[in-house]
C-alpha cells in the first residue's frame, strides 16, 4: 500500500484519517455506527462525507468492508446494494468495515511526530526556521500570517542572495511545509499542535 | 423537350485548400449522419521525388451526368430527372433500396442512409437556390473554390469560372474519368500544381487516394 | 455481534438524482438524445436570424446564426464580414454540434470521491462559488497570494486575460497557458521591440494588411504558419484569393501544407532548425546589398556604434559628443564619429559597416557590422546542410522575397515558438522585413494598425496591463511570479513559466502554489511531458476546472467543475479591419454561464469575506472606466463591452451594450483611413516633440535590428533599463545577456548523427501543426469534426517508412525519453524523411472507463514532448520544447483499446437540443 490516496488528495487528508483513527479504535466497526462516530468530530471545512470517505477508503484498501444481507455475504458494494433491484427494500442488512494493514500503514505514516521528524531530516538546512515557526506559534492565540512571516523571514535562508538579489525561498514554502507535517494548523491563526510541540520538547 | 438548365457543381481545385468546409457544411444543412458523405473530400498523396511533389484535393459529388447511370438502372423512377430543372434526384418515397444505383454510379457518391432504408445524394441544395441561394457547400467555401448554376447561361458562375480557366491556360478544365456517363462537374486545375490525376487512383483510407509516384 | 441497521441511504438519494454526467459520454446512460433536426423551416416558430462571430478559433468570423423557437438550427458564414466575406470553416459550423453536446457541463459540480473517480454531484452556483471562495479565503489569510496559481488556454478563450485580472485583484500568484511561452508570446513581444510597430501573427489578428481592397501585397513568405489551416474562414480564404491574384508565396514548413502546395517556393525545413535559414537569408542579403539603403540608413539603428565590453549601442555623451538622447555614427566625411540625432542629421554620411576608432583611442563596431558578422558562417550550402534543404531552392525563395519586397513581407507563425530558439526566430524575421525596409508600406506584412488593447484586443484587461493602477500586482509580487526573473520576456503577458511553476508545486521551493484554477480544456492533452503536469497537480489543496464541456483536466484532476459558455451562448465584441463586430448570445443553455462571470463572482464572494482588494474591485472609483470593475449580473459585463468599444473606437463615453449592439457590425473608419492610417506613419509630426516624426514605437524610435534592449530588458525587466529586476542567473547560454542578435542552436534532441546530443535510439525529428477540423484541444468530441479526424496520423516518408518497416495503415508506438504513445501510420511524401509529423490528440470517450487517464495517454504526443530541465529553456520566454523533439517509432499489434476509431462511434455524442434557459445569469447574481 502506497500513500498516493493522500499525497494525491490532500484535502482529504484530515477527514480520511479521522476515520482511520475512528477504525483503529477498535478491530471491527459497524458502519452507520461508524458515520455517526465520525459525524460528531466532523469539520465543516472537509469538503467529503464521512459515507464518502469511507467509500473512498474501502476503494483503495485501507478499509475493508463487509456486507451481509439476511445473513449471507453481499458481493458488491454499499452503492452496489443500494441500487440492487433484487435486494428487498426490508432485507436485513450487517455492514462492518475493519482498517487493513494499509490503512494502519496511512496512520503510522502520516503520524504527525513522524512526519514532523521526516521534514527536518529531509531538509535539515532548514531545521532552525522550522523550529523558529513551531516555536513562534505556540501561544494560546496563535500568529496570524503577517507576525508568522515577519519570525521567518528575520533568518539568512529567506534572504535575497547577496550575489544575485534573488530570494530562493519564501515564507510561505516553510508554512506549507509545516501545516503539511501536522507541526502547525490554522484556526483563525497559526497554532502550534500537540505533536509540534511534542518535537519541540525532544530537545 | 422544353430548354432545360444544366445545373452543377465547378470545382477550381486550384483554390481548393482541403479544408472539408464543404463536407460539414452540406452534413449540417441536409442533416448528414455520421460515416455518410454527399461530397467527399480527398487528398491525392503528394507524387513525385520529394521535395519536388505535387497534390491536390479533391471533392467528389454528384456529378449531374448527362447520361446518368443511376436514372437507368433504378427500377422505380425513385431516382430520376426532374422535369423543370434536369436534375439528377432522389425521390426517396419510391426508394426500395435495392441500391444498384450505387453499384451504378462510377463516382460512389451516393449515400445509404440506415435509418430510413433509402438511398440520398447530393440534391445541389435545391431546397435553398430555389429560394436564391447557393448550395451550402458553395456559400461557406472557405478557398472560394465552388460555384453553382447553369452551364447553358453564359452569366452563371459555372460559366463565367470556365472561361476564366480557359482563358488563362486552355486545358485546364478538367473531368472525372467519363465512361459515356458524361459527368457534368468540372473541375479546374492549372498544370504548375501538378497532372490532373484521376485515372489511377487507389484509395488509402477515407481521407487519401495514391497515384503513380505517390508512395514509390 | 453485529446490529442490524438500517442502510443509510442519504448519500444514494444524491446520487440518483443527479446521475455522474460524465457517463453521459460513451453513451452508456440512457440519455435524451434526439436526431439532429433537418434544416428545412419547421412548420412552426419564426426563424431569426442573428450576425455574430465565430469563436471555433481565434479568428472571430462572421457568422450568421439561424435560431427558431430558442434554438440554434443553422450555421453559415456572414457576407458582410470584410474578413471571411461569408466562407465558414468546419470548426464554425460544428459549432451547433459543440453547443448541444451531451458532455457539456451543465450545472455546478463537486467530486464525490477521490481524485480520478468519476462520481459527481450537483451544486447551485451559491454553493460552489461559496465553497471554492471559502477555500480561497482561507489560503489567503493562512498562507497568502503565493498559494494561488491559475491557468487558461489561448487561441481558445476569448476572455484570455481574465485570470491575469483576477490575479490582480487576489494581490498575487501565478498564472500560465501552455501557448505563451510556446505560443506568440516570442513573436507578439519580439517583434515590435524590433521593428516598433508590429508583430507578424496571421493568425492572432496583426496582419491586416492582406485583408485590404486592392490588397498591393506581391510576395508573403509564410515561415511556420498555415493559414488554410487555423483561421481558415479568413486567413484561409484571403491567401487563397490573393494567390489567385498573382502574389507570390514562399512556405517554410517541414510538411507540405494546403499553402506549401500552391505556393511558388515550398522549403520542407528540418523542424527546430528556422533561425538558421534565416541568418542565412540575412547574410544573402547583406552579400547582395539588397537591404534598402535609405531606410536602414535613416530609420534604422545598423549605422549606431555599439560599446564591445557592454554591448549596447553608445549615447553621444558617453563619449563626450552630444546629449543622452543622442547616438554614435563614424561620418564618412568628416572620418570621425559623430552624434546622430533625432530624427537623422542629412549633413552626416554615416558608415553603414567597420570597425572605427573612438576619441578614447578604444574601437567600436557598427550594429550592422555585428549582425553582418553574426550571420558570416550562414552561407546557402551551411543553411542547406542543416536545415536539410536544398541550396537552390533557398536561394529561389530569397529572391522572391527580394523582388517583392517592401510590398510583400514575412509572417512568422506558432511553429518557431515551440522550441528553444523562439525568441531568436522572432528577431530574425523582424530583421529581414527591417532590412528590406518593408515595414508600414503599402502591401507590407508589418503594419501599424494596433489594436487599441494590445494584444490581440481583449476586452477584458487586468488591472495595470496599461500603466500604473491601484490594483496593479504589487512590484513584489510580480517579481516573486515563477521563472519570471530568469525569463523576463513572460512580464509581457503577466504570465509564470510553467516548467517553474511545476517545480515549485513538486519540490515546495521558492514557494508552493496550493490551489489551482484553470480555465480551459485539456492540460494533459496540450502541455508539454504531459505526465509531469498531472503528477504535480494531483498534489493540491483543490482543482477547479472551468470549461464548456469534460475532458481530462475534469475528470482526472478537479475538484470542483463549473461551466462555462460556448461561444453561441456568450457576449463580446472584436475588430474585423475597420468595422467593429459584435457576438451576440443566441442562447444560454443549463447554468452555463461566461466565464468572465465566474471570476467575478468569486471576486465578490472574497469581497463578502472582507478581502480588500476585491471589495475594490467592485469600486468604480478605483478601477476606472478603461478596465471597468467587476460585475455582478452578466447585462452589468455586457455594458462594459459596450462602453469599452464607444469609448476606444467611436470616441463616445456613452454607450452601453444596447448601443453597441443597435449598430453592430459598423465602420469604425473608412477602409480607406484604416488602410492608409498605416503607411509612413512613423513620419507623421509627434505633437510632444516639436513636430518631429513620431518615428518607431522603440527606444530609439528607429527600428531596432541590432535590439540592445534584449540586454537591459534581461538585466533589469524593462527594455529602455527602466526596470526594476534582477538579472536572470542561469539563461542558456550561459551569461547574463539576452542576445541582441540573434543566434541558431541545435535542436537538444537532435535526429543530426555526429551532433552533441545525438541518441540513436532517437532517431527522427517529430513536428506537429494544425488540422482544420480543431481547434488546439478542442472538437475531438464534435461528432462531424471527430469523424473527419477519428484519431492522429503519424505521417512518415516512404523512405523512412520503409527503413522502420511499416505500412500504411499500421497502428503506431511512438517513444520519445518522456513517454510513449499510439499514432497511425500515414506513408506520404508531405514530409522529409526522418521527419515525423503527428498533432496532439486526446479521447473523450475513454472519460468514463475504468481508467479515465488513457483518454490523455492513448494517442497523445505531448507524453513525448519537452518540459523539464534535461533540456536548456528559451532564454527571454523560457519556451520548452514542443516541435522538433526526437523519437523512435515501432509498429503496434493493435490500436489502443476503447478508443473511437470509426463514424458510427461518434453517434453518442450527437446534439442533445436544450432550452434557452438564461445560463448561470438566470439563477446567480453577485
Amino acid at each position: 500500500m502506497d500513500s498516493d490516496i493522500i499525497e494525491h488528495n490532500p484535502s482529504l487528508k484530515r477527514p480520511l484519517l479521522a476515520v482511520l483513527s475512528l477504525c483503529a479504535e477498535q478491530e471491527i466497526s459497524d458502519r452507520g455506527e461508524l458515520e455517526e462516530r465520525a459525524e460528531e468530530v466532523w469539520s465543516e471545512t472537509y469538503r467529503q462525507s464521512p459515507s464518502t470517505s469511507i467509500d473512498i477508503l474501502i476503494r483503495n484498501g485501507a478499509l475493508e468492508e463487509d456486507l451481509l444481507v439476511d445473513g449471507k455475504p453481499y458481493d458488491g458494494t454499499l452503492e452496489d446494494l443500494q441500487l440492487d433491484e433484487n435486494v428487498a427494500d426490508d432485507a436485513s442488512v450487517d455492514d462492518s468495515v475493519r482498517i487493513t494493514e494499509g490503512g494502519s500503514y496511512l496512520l503510522s505514516r502520516y503520524e504527525p511526530e513522524t512526519a514532523i521528524h521526516e521534514l527536518f531530516e529531509e531538509r535539515p538546512h532548514y531545521a532552525d526556521v522550522y523550529r523558529a515557526g513551531m516555536e513562534a506559534c505556540d501561544t494560546p492565540d496563535g500568529l496570524n500570517l503577517p507576525k508568522l512571516e515577519e519570525v521567518l523571514e528575520a533568518f539568512p535562508q529567506l534572504q535575497p542572495d547577496p550575489e544575485t538579489h534573488q530570494t530562493k525561498v519564501y515564507a510561505q514554502y516553510f508554512i506549507d511545509a509545516l501545516e503539511s507535517a501536522g507541526a502547525i494548523e490554522w484556526t483563525d491563526a497559526w497554532r502550534t499542535t500537540d505533536a509540534g510541540r511534542a518535537v519541540l520538547a525532544e530537545d | 423537350m422544353p430548354f432545360m438548365p444544366r445545373n452543377c457543381l465547378v470545382i477550381n481545385v486550384d483554390r481548393c485548400i482541403g479544408c472539408y468546409s464543404c463536407e460539414v457544411a452540406c452534413k449540417m444543412e441536409n442533416d448528414v449522419s455520421l460515416g455518410e458523405r454527399w461530397n467527399k473530400v480527398v487528398q491525392i498523396e503528394p507524387y513525385g521525388e520529394f521535395p519536388d511533389v505535387h497534390t491536390f484535393w479533391l471533392s467528389v459529388m454528384c456529378q449531374q451526368c448527362e447520361n446518368s447511370p443511376c436514372v437507368q438502372v433504378c427500377p422505380t423512377g425513385a431516382s430520376y430527372r426532374d422535369e423543370q430543372t434536369d436534375m439528377v434526384l432522389v425521390n426517396k418515397e419510391k426508394c426500395i433500396g435495392c441500391k444498384y444505383c450505387m453499384m451504378a454510379c462510377p463516382y460512389g457518391v451516393r449515400s445509404w442512409n440506415e435509418e430510413q432504408k433509402v438511398v440520398e445524394k447530393c440534391t445541389l441544395c435545391n431546397h435553398l437556390t430555389i429560394a436564391g441561394e447557393k448550395p451550402a457547400c458553395v456559400k461557406n467555401c472557405c478557398g472560394t473554390a465552388r460555384f453553382y448554376g447553369d452551364l447553358d447561361d453564359p452569366e452563371s458562375d459555372v460559366s463565367k469560372e470556365i472561361a476564366r480557366a480557359e482563358a488563362a491556360e486552355p486545358g485546364s478544365v478538367h473531368h472525372l474519368p467519363d465512361v459515356g456517363n458524361g459527368p457534368l462537374s468540372a473541375y479546374i486545375f492549372s498544370s504548375k500544381f501538378g497532372e490532373w490525376r484521376v485515372d489511377d487512383l487507389q484509395q488509402t483510407t477515407s481521407k487519401y487516394m495514391t497515384t503513380e509516384g505517390s508512395v514509390d | 455481534m453485529l446490529l442490524k441497521k438500517d442502510i443509510s441511504r442519504r448519500g444514494f438519494v444524491q446520487m440518483g438524482l443527479f446521475t455522474t454526467a460524465a457517463a453521459a459520454m460513451s453513451g452508456t446512460v440512457a440519455s435524451h438524445l434526439q436526431e439532429v433536426e433537418p434544416a428545412e423551416a419547421a412548420e412552426a416558430g419564426e426563424e431569426q436570424q442573428i450576425r455574430t462571430i465565430c469563436r471555433a478559433c481565434l479568428n472571430n468570423c462572421g457568422i450568421i446564426a439561424h435560431v427558431r423557437d430558442g434554438r440554434v438550427v443553422k450555421l453559415e458564414g456572414d457576407p458582410g464580414d470584410p474578413m471571411n466575406k461569408g466562407a465558414a470553416c468546419a470548426k464554425g459550423l460544428a459549432g451547433i454540434q459543440a453547443l448541444y453536446n451531451p458532455n457539456r457541463i451543465k450545472y455546478p459540480m463537486k467530486r464525490v470521491g477521490e481524485r480520478g473517480v468519476n462520481e459527481w454531484e450537483r451544486l447551485s452556483w451559491e454553493e460552489a462559488i461559496n465553497e471554492i471562495a471559502d477555500v480561497l479565503w482561507e489560503h489567503y489569510q493562512k498562507e497568502g497570494v503565493k498559494s494561488l496559481v491559475l491557468s487558461t488556454g489561448g487561441g481558445g478563450n476569448p476572455q484570455f486575460f481574465s485570470p491575469a485580472r483576477f490575479l490582480t485583484v487576489w494581490g498575487g500568484g501565478n498564472f500560465f497557458e501552455p501557448g505563451c511561452a510556446q505560443c506568440y508570446l516570442p513573436r507578439n513581444h519580439m517583434e515590435p521591440c524590433l521593428n516598433g510597430t508590429a508583430d507578424t501573427s496571421l493568425a492572432d489578428g496583426p496582419v491586416t494588411e492582406v485583408y485590404l481592397p486592392d490588397c498591393q501585397t506581391q510576395v508573403y513568405v509564410m515561415w511556420g504558419v498555415g493559414p488554410s489551416t487555423h483561421g481558415i474562414g479568413s486567413t484561409g480564404r484571403i491567401v487563397t484569393e490573393l494567390r489567385s491574384n498573382g502574389m507570390k508565396s514562399v512556405v517554410i514548413d517541414p510538411r507540405m501544407t494546403p499553402d506549401a502546395a500552391r505556393a511558388d517556393v515550398w522549403l520542407p525545413i528540418r523542424p527546430g532548425t528556422d533561425v538558421a535559414l534565416m541568418l542565412a537569408w540575412i547574410r544573402y542579403i547583406i552579400e547582395h546589398e539588397a537591404w534598402n539603403e535609405e531606410f536602414c540608413r535613416e530609420w534604422t539603428n545598423l549605422p549606431f556604434l555599439v560599446n564591445s565590453k557592454t554591448g549596447l549601442t553608445y549615447r553621444a555623451n558617453e563619449l563626450g559628443l552630444g546629449s543622452k538622447d543622442e547616438y554614435v555614427v563614424y561620418d564618412k566625411k568628416s572620418k570621425s564619429v559623430k552624434a546622430m540625432p533625432y530624427p537623422y542629421d542629412k549633413s552626416l554620411d554615416p558608415a553603414m559597416f567597420g570597425e572605427y576608432e573612438l576619441p578614447d583611442g578604444t574601437k567600436a563596431r557598427t550594429a550592422f557590422q555585428h549582425l553582418k558578422e553574426q550571420c558570416d558562417e550562414w552561407t546557402l550550402e551551411k543553411a542547406a546542410e542543416v536545415c536539410w534543404l536544398q541550396a537552390d531552392k533557398i536561394e529561389e525563395a530569397i529572391n522572391l522575397y527580394i523582388d517583392g519586397t517592401p510590398h510583400g513581407g514575412i509572417s512568422l507563425g506558432v511553429a518557431t515558438d515551440q522550441a528553444r530558439n523562439s525568441a531568436q526566430a522572432a528577431q530574425a524575421s523582424a530583421i529581414l522585413d527591417i532590412l528590406r525596409g518593408a515595414i508600414r508600406t503599402p502591401g507590407a506584412i508589418v503594419q501599424n494598425r494596433p489594436c487599441f488593447v494590445e494584444p490581440c484586443n481583449y476586452v477584458v484587461m487586468p488591472f495595470g496591463l496599461h500603466g500604473p493602477h491601484p490594483l496593479e500586482m504589487p512590484e513584489k509580487e510580480v517579481n516573486a511570479r515563477l521563472g519570471y526573473t530568469e525569463h523576463k520576456g513572460l512580464g509581457h503577458w503577466m504570465a509564470s513559466h510553467i516548467p517553474t511553476v511545476l517545480k515549485a508545486i513538486e519540490t515546495g521551493e521558492p514557494y508552493r502554489p496550493r490551489v489551482w484554477m484553470e480555465r480551459s480544456g485539456n492540460k494533459l492533452a496540450m502541455i508539454g511531458n504531459a505526465t509531469r503536469i498531472y503528477n504535480a497537480m494531483l498534489t493540491t489543496d483543490m482543482n477547479v476546472h472551468m470549461y464548456m464541456h469534460w475532458t481530462t483536466t475534469s475528470v482526472c484532476l478537479a475538484d470542483y467543475v463549473l461551466p462555462t459558455a460556448e461561444w453561441l451562448e456568450t457576449n463580446y465584441a472584436q475588430d474585423r479591419l475597420n468595422t467593429y463586430a459584435i457576438r451576440r448570445a443566441c442562447t444560454q443553455l443549463y447554468e452555463a454561464v461566461d466565464e468572465c462571470m465566474h471570476w467575478s463572482w468569486m471576486a465578490a464572494a472574497l469581497a463578502d469575506r472582507g478581502h480588500e482588494r476585491a471589495k475594490m474591485s467592485f469600486d468604480p472609483k478605483v478601477c476606472g472606466d478603461f478596465y471597468g470593475t467587476y460585475w455582478r449580473t452578466y447585462e452589468e459585463y455586457m455594458d462594459f463591452v459596450g462602453y469599452f468599444v464607444g469609448s476606444n473606437y467611436y470616441d463616445t463615453k456613452k454607450w452601453d451594450w444596447a448601443t453597441f449592439d443597435a449598430q453592430a457590425p459598423s465602420e469604425y473608419q473608412t477602409i480607406q483611413e484604416y488602410a492608409d492610417k498605416s503607411y509612413d506613419s512613423h513620419l507623421d509630426p509627434d505633437p510632444d516633440n516639436d513636430g518631429k516624426p513620431v518615428g518607431f514605437n522603440t527606444t530609439s524610435k528607429r527600428c531596432e535590428p541590432y535590439f540592445d534592449g534584449n540586454i537591459l530588458l534581461g538585466n533589469t525587466g524593462a527594455i529602455d533599463g527602466t526596470g526594476s529586476m534582477e538579472p536572470a542567473t542561469d539563461v542558456y547560454p550561459l551569461s547574463d545577456n539576452y542576445n541582441p542578435l540573434p543566434y541558431y542552436l541545435e535542436p537538444f534532441e537532435t535526429p543530426v548523427e555526429g551532433e552533441e546530443n545525438y541518441d540513436p535510439a532517437y532517431p527522427y525529428a517529430l513536428t506537429q501543426g494544425r488540422l482544420p477540423a480543431f481547434h488546439h484541444g478542442t472538437l475531438r468530441n464534435v461528432p462531424y469534426t471527430r469523424e473527419i479526424y477519428p484519431y492522429p496520423e503519424t505521417w512518415i516518408n516512404p523512405e523512412t517508412a520503409a527503413e522502420i518497416g511499416v505500412e500504411d495503415g499500421d497502428w503506431l508506438w511512438l517513444e520519445s525519453k518522456r513517454g510513449r504513445t499510439q499514432g497511425r501510420c500515414r506513408i506520404t511524401k508531405s514530409v522529409a524523411p526522418k521527419v515525423i509529423y503527428q498533432e496532439r490528440f486526446w479521447n473523450p470517450e475513454l472519460l468514463d472507463s475504468d481508467d479515465p487517464n488513457r483518454a490523455w495517454q492513448c494517442f497523445n504526443i505531448n507524453l513525448l514532448t519537452q518540459n523539464n530541465d534535461e533540456c536548456p529553456f528559451n532564454d527571454v520566454y523560457g519556451t520548452y520544447t514542443l516541435r522538433g523533439i526526437t523519437i523512435n517509432i515501432t509498429k503496434a499489434d493493435a490500436p489502443p483499446e476503447g478508443c473511437w476509431l470509426e463514424a458510427k462511434d461518434f453517434t453518442p455524442w450527437l446534439p442533445e437540443y436544450s432550452e434557452n434557459t438564461g445560463g448561470g445569469n438566470a439563477v446567480y447574481a453577485a
